[in-house]
């Protein structure tokens, strides 16, 4: 059905260990290049609403849950992003809320920080022992 | 005299999508370093949607 190649599904770019500082790299592109977009105003009579924004996280969803090729995952990003830049009212109400706010500005740099820097270092030496014993305990256990 | 560029250069909606963003891509990677592949925090392999949640990623780098 696929000929030689691989199927679908199997085409992915999770490059996490490899080529990592590649792939941030092509998405801070992809993000000056929606900048320019914004601009200029690309197609902002149709993204620049609520439901569009919708359809586009959920499209995206989507396509992660059948795993669609992620190439043509990645393909919703700068839609979504354009969506969300140009906003909309009830968008901007929603995003201006405390519960996103809490998100906003130096925490996901935070969040990101700690996820670079920390995140090897607590689930080697921290949590992997406590997760272990969770585990072997659970997995004797099983009806409890 | 020319006008000066009025384009905004801080787009308040964009940082609460790179948070979301950048919280899953921490479970993703906590989980994926805890054990051999995730299935610790997570259940990878029964979830596709958290499978491929690397490409949050990308998307808070853009």
């Amino acid at each position: 059905m696929f000929g030689n190649g691989p199927a679908p599904a199997n085409i992915t770019i999770n490059v996490a260990f490899q080529f990592g500082f590649v792939r941030c790299l092509c998405g801070f592109v992809l993000g000056m290049m929606m900048y320019q977009g914004y601009r200029d105003g690309w197609a902002k009579s149709w993204l620049a609403s609520g439901y569009t924004l919708l359809a586009l996280i959920l499209g995206l969803c989507l396509c992660m849950y059948f795993a669609i090729p992620d190439v043509s995952t990645v393909g919703f990003f700068p839609l979504i992003l354009l969506s969300a830049a140009y906003g909309s009212q009830p968008m901007n109400r929603v995003f201006g809320t405390n519960h996103y706010n809490g998100l906003a500005t130096g925490r996901s740099r935070f969040i990101w920080c700690i996820n670079r820097c920390c995140s090897p270092l607590v689930a080697l030496w921290l949590i992997k022992p406590w997760a272990s014993r969770w585990q072997v305990a659970h997995r004797s256990n099983p009806i409890c | 005299m020319t006008t000066p560029n009025t384009t905004p250069t801080y787009l308040a909606n964009l940082t609460p999508l790179r948070g979301i963003a950048a919280l899953l891509t921490v479970i993703f990677h906590v989980d994926l370093m805890l054990g051999n592949g995730g299935d610790m925090l997570v259940n990878f392999t029964g979830s596709m949607l958290i499978n491929r949640m690397y490409l949050m990623v990308i998307f808070s780098s853009s």
